[in-house]
């Protein structure tokens, strides 16, 4: 089965990806550990797949191979639903910049007073 | 001091026009350019009007906030939305404002279901109308139009009311508001022109799945 051999190699790549981004910290030890259970658990399946077959009868899915796609769709949806959340965050942290810049440009900015309209703070430092 | 919030986008050929029908009614036209890659901003400045410009597109309801924000530092008293397409007319805003100078509410919402005739094309009637149930359905207000912009504020309701959803899903975020934090409001009929105009620059009658959809992932956040 050449399959099962190019997906060992393609995991392998992988987890030698992981360690190295570990390495140059761009990975959190949590991260680390996640993504490495993660490949690795999918090596053992692609080295040898009748294991999946063991934990599918006990969960009473009839073959390994199906166990497999339930769990990856899973997985996928979750990753896409946290990816979409995260997204929305980015949403409104990039409107606040962009709001930011458009009240300074129009004059009004962050000072002791809190934000304020220039004229104003002009006329508060005037009291002080 | 009555300030009037425009958030526009690509609206050179009639900002102006909109900027200066509405100065005799308020004290302050501040106009939100979101990212305008024509010369929106110079012609409503041209016009007569303070101009805050987002560097790139935030949607409607980001520009909306960043126009509430300046409008509450500028010291305003009332603020009204209006939008920048020309189809709301300025002369109704004495009329709209009139019962929060009166102190019998805190928003008007302008409707263009009550009473008055509008020129609303039929497909666009169907979609506003589920838009009303929809409205019913999570903030139980009963309203004959729901997504509106040309609306009203007291300054302690604009103080109160915070946009957090940039899209367009802002309108029923707005409402919602209103709901929860228990805000006196009230309709009043307003004109909405329908011209080939408006209806080429704004809102497709289909973008209510889009607004559904920033709505509900709104409530995630």
């Amino acid at each position: 089965m050449l399959i099962k051999y190019l997906l060992i190699l393609l995991i392998v790549l992988i987890i030698s990806r992981i360690v190295l981004r570990f390495r140059e910290r761009s990975l959190s030890p949590r991260e680390f550990i996640f993504w490495l259970v993660f490949w690795l658990a999918a090596g053992a399946v692609a080295f040898q797949p009748d294991w999946t077959g063991i934990v599918a009868e006990r969960l009473g899915i009839g073959r390994g191979a199906d166990l497999v796609v339930y769990l990856s769709l899973v997985a996928i949806f979750y990753l896409l639903f946290r990816i979409q959340i995260q997204q929305k965050k980015t949403d409104r942290e990039i409107t606040k910049i962009v709001r930011k810049i458009a009240m300074d440009g129009g004059g009004y900015q962050s000072s002791d007073f809190g934000l304020r309209h220039n004229s104003e703070v002009q006329s508060l430092k005037a009291e002080d | 001091m009555i300030v009037a919030i425009v958030p526009a986008f690509n609206e050179t050929k009639i900002i102006g026009g909109v900027v200066a029908s509405l100065r005799p009614f308020v004290d302050k036209v501040i106009v939100v350019d979101d990212g305008s890659q024509d010369r929106t901003a110079e012609r409503a400045q041209d016009a007569g009007a303070e101009v805050l410009t987002h560097l790139i597109n935030r949607g409607q309801g980001a520009a909306l906030e960043t126009g509430r924000m300046a409008a509450i530092l500028i010291g305003a008293d009332i603020i009204i939305t209006f939008d920048a397409d020309g189809q709301f007319v300025a002369a109704e805003i004495p009329s709209l404002i009139a019962p929060i100078v009166a102190g019998e509410c805190d928003v008007v919402l302008g409707s263009r279901f009550l009473f008055k005739k509008s020129n609303i094309p039929l497909l666009r009637h169907s979609v506003l109308k589920l838009a009303i149930i929809f409205t019913r359905l999570t903030t139980r207000l009963q309203l004959t139009d729901t997504h509106n912009g040309f609306r009203a504020f007291s300054r302690a309701a604009a103080e109160r009311i915070k946009i957090t959803q940039d899209r367009m899903a802002h309108a029923s975020e707005i409402l919602e508001q209103i709901a929860t934090l228990g805000l006196k409001y009230k309709e009043l009929p307003v004109t909405v022109n329908y011209t080939d105009y408006s209806r080429a620059k704004g809102q497709k009658s289909t973008d209510f799945l889009k607004i559904l959809k920033d709505w509900f992932w709104g409530k995630l956040l």
